[in-house]
């Protein structure tokens, strides 16, 4: 099992759902063996806790060949960045623009990080915590100048 | 057959801006084209159009509720959204589910791939136009086939798109008396014209030659990219989660996964033409061996509003018409979750879409995108 192999080389920790835990400072190693054993990225994600001021970044890969599949995460502070997949995975792209669109987080030598879902103008971060969800939309005014979304 | 396309090429780039609301955009996706000539250079698709927040009304809904809401994702195949759901849920709270039920969802899921594709046939060859016997020819065709499968979901749950038909825990509502005649006689008749539509097409020069050789995908970027489904087929991936890590009793089918090594459109329109043979292989198999039993192991629905899964992280994917359609959960609980993930299959095949458009034609950027497949609601959540 490749997982064990990864899990013995980094002396990482498991979760009891079978989701590894990876310090953030041994990413750019990490990822590099992950992506000799796994070369298909199913997805990023990320996940907020509030009381702890943290964030956890959740990726999923996969080998097509023999099915096997790997779920790891790391956990950082709020204020924290973290290094962009994407010289490894070129489909981290988007899936970290969307982290950063709807997390706020923040990913280093991203190529390009910017909103993918919301407007250009949106405030705020709408799947932290503490997002008001309940307020009232802002009402529309039409007098002033709409934002271009994502010029060229 | 060789012919030498001699393409103007000036000194300037022009910007042109698709969509929005274009036609071939199976929705609302707009695209920033930078072109020399005709020739693309560069591209920046925009996506969000659609977006409804999803993901955040499924921390404040519990699982119960959310279920319906999840219909409205991939809307041309509804079924294999709740599918995944319902099997992240189940995993996560432990519930068990009887075998006649994992049944009726796998024949329903299956018609609803046959729905799927035949809507993107459809219009994938009104996209490809004129010279396709008037281009709607086929897309008609291919609707009043789809209309019959979306009869018997209509006769069964009552709605033709949205049906509501899996549970937490089984399914809603049992087959009715003469579901096998009707499923019998709708999927003889759907493959001898799938049969047909396909012959039409393969042996049209004009088809033939808007598709093949066009929109290359290696399948080595097809992995980095995370495309699945028939995306990562027609690039000569033989993988299928239905194979790959069975679930709800796909492993009692016998089926193949069609894939084919080109990489270009013509592979991907092979491999869906296949998978809807493969599919109603496998509803055939259903139906013959539909076991007797309850068809949930839940209470009604109105009793089991609250179920308490304990605390827990999941991740359940199950193969949608459109490729690897997961769900991450995450508990800590609560009646409702903590955070879902819903990894879109087309969201990420449709990020491959500049690497896919560079250097061809503005002609082909049509074929390109119907041979990706992407639905909006699904892209965009």
């Amino acid at each position: 099992m490749k997982k064990e192999i990864l899990k013995k080389e980094f002396k990482l920790d498991e979760t009891k759902d079978g989701i590894l835990i990876f310090p953030l400072k041994e990413f750019y190693h990490f990822m590099e063996r992950v992506k000799g054993f796994f070369p298909y990225l199913s997805f990023i994600t990320a996940c907020h806790f509030l009381e702890r001021k943290e964030f956890e970044i959740i990726y999923c890969v996969r080998d097509p060949f023999d099915s096997e599949t790997l779920i790891f995460k790391t956990v950082l502070k709020e204020d924290e960045e973290v290094p962009s997949a994407y010289k490894f995975y070129k489909g981290a792209e988007w899936m970290e623009r969307e982290i950063y669109d709807l997390f706020g987080v923040k990913f280093k030598n991203h190529p390009d990080l910017r909103r993918i879902l919301l407007p250009e103008d949106w405030e705020g971060h709408p799947l932290r915590k503490d997002y008001e969800i309940n307020r009232a939309p802002e009402k529309y005014d039409y007098r002033r100048k709409p934002v271009l979304r994502r010029r060229f | 057959m060789e012919r030498e396309l001699k393409i103007y090429e000036p000194e300037e780039e022009i910007i042109l801006n698709m969509g929005p609301q274009h036609p071939s955009t199976h929705g609302v996706l707009r695209i920033i084209l930078k072109l020399s000539g005709e020739k693309i250079v560069d591209v920046k698709p925009d996506i969000g159009y659609l977006h409804r927040g999803v993901e955040k009304l499924g921390e404040t809904y519990t699982y119960v509720q959310f279920l319906p809401m999840l219909d409205r994702n991939d809307y041309l195949s509804a079924t294999t959204n709740e599918f995944g759901y319902v099997l992240a849920v189940e995993k996560l709270a432990g519930i068990m589910v009887p075998e006649r039920a994992q049944y009726i969802r796998v024949i329903f899921s299956e018609l609803s791939r046959i729905a799927s594709h035949l809507v993107w046939l459809g219009t994938f060859c009104l996209d490809l136009g004129g010279a396709l016997g008037g281009g709607t020819t086929v897309f008609l065709y291919c609707f009043r086939e789809r209309e019959r499968i979306l009869d018997i979901f209509e006769k069964m749950t009552g709605s033709r798109l949205h049906p509501h038909l899996m549970q937490i825990g089984g399914v809603r509502y049992d087959v009715y008396p003469s579901i096998d005649k009707d499923i019998k006689e709708t999927l003889q008749t759907v493959e001898k014209r799938i049969n047909e539509y396909e012959e039409m097409l393969i042996n049209n020069p004009v088809f033939i030659d808007r598709t093949k050789g066009i929109g290359i995908l290696p399948k080595e970027v097809a992995m980095e990219y995370g495309c699945s489904g028939p995306v990562l087929r027609g690039s000569g991936v033989k993988f299928d989660l239905r194979k790959a890590c069975p679930y709800s009793s796909y492993d009692k089918f016998d089926f193949d996964v069609p894939s084919f090594d080109g990489g270009d459109v013509f592979d991907r329109f092979r491999v869906r033409m296949e998978e809807m043979r493969q599919s109603i292989k496998i509803i055939m198999q259903a139906i013959e061996g539909l076991p007797q039993g309850p068809i949930s192991s839940q209470m009604p629905v109105k009793v089991k509003v609250a179920i308490k899964p304990k605390p827990g992280e999941v991740y359940v994917a199950v193969e949608s018409p459109r490729g690897e359609l997961g769900y991450y959960i995450y508990s800590d609980g609560k009646p409702f979750a903590y955070r879902v993930k819903i990894r879109a299959p087309s969201f990420s095949n449709l990020s491959v879409l500049p690497f896919l458009l560079k250097g061809h034609l503005v002609a082909d950027v049509v074929a390109i995108l119907g041979s990706i497949d992407p639905v909006f609601g699904d892209v965009d959540r």
